[in-house]
């Protein structure tokens, strides 16, 4: 049986040095996003509907 | 720990501190996927960056039930750099896309064993993967050089098993006949 040629073809290049710490700043900023967003639609969203409901009694 | 492990830690707002794991685990070969569709550093960086971000999003939906976490994320970075490729053109010359739509019409049904790839020459070989549709090339690598089993091939791609094996067959078929034409 001969080698698995699509094995033979991989290559193995060094992935660049700042790859990962990019990354890590991206998913950092999108959580960041999730808890701001989430600010906005739980506490602020609720904020709100008390501040009316108080402007309303 | 297992990938699936971290994965689901992940999911359940484990974090980037976490991610970061799975990232050394798999950066090498994410990495070197994309520079095999794109042959440019700065875009392999670029799109292997996009394919971990894009994982890290989706990782809610990964089910190790129907698939490895490598399984998962290899398909991730295949469709990724298949978008690319198909989107930007760039490896497809006007010829080049005459052919593949020529190869497309003369498919037969004709069986190509494995064994007849693995028998050609590795440097032309990695020129045909570069005149074939890249969703071809990502199958095939998919099988042969990831090995994933046509199992979870049929759940992540959501076909039957038929319809893996035919794909499989078409894309093989393509290799063979770009290849004798080169």
């Amino acid at each position: 049986m001969t080698k698995n040629i699509f094995e033979k073809i991989e290559t193995e290049k060094r992935v660049p040095e700042d790859t990962k710490e990019e990354i890590i700043i991206k998913i950092k900023s999108v959580e960041k996003g999730k808890d701001s967003s989430g600010l906005f639609n739980t506490k602020l969203y609720g904020a709100l509907v008390n501040f009316f409901k108080l402007k309303k009694n | 720990m297992t990938d699936e492990q971290l994965a689901k830690i992940v999911s359940h707002g484990g974090g980037a501190e976490f991610f970061g794991y799975l990232y050394d685990r798999y950066a090498v070969k994410v990495y070197n996927k994309c520079y095999s569709f794109v042959k440019n550093s700065d875009e392999a960086k670029d799109l292997a960056q996009d394919v971990f971000l894009r994982a890290y999003l989706k990782l809610g939906s990964y089910d190790p039930q129907k698939a490895a976490f490598s399984t998962w994320l290899y398909v991730v970075t295949y469709n990724l750099c298949t978008n690319y490729v198909t989107r930007s053109k760039k490896m497809y010359s006007h010829d080049e896309m005459k052919l593949g739509k020529k190869l497309q019409s003369e498919i037969m049904d004709e069986e190509i064993d494995i064994e007849e790839i693995n028998e050609l020459n590795p440097d032309k070989l990695k020129m045909v993967l570069d005149k074939i549709p890249a969703s071809d090339k990502a199958l095939l690598l998919l099988k042969y050089q990831d090995d994933a089993p046509i199992k979870e091939l049929e759940a992540l791609l959501g076909v039957g098993e038929s319809a893996v094996k035919m794909r499989l067959n078409r894309a093989k078929l393509k290799v063979v006949k770009t290849y004798n034409s080169l």
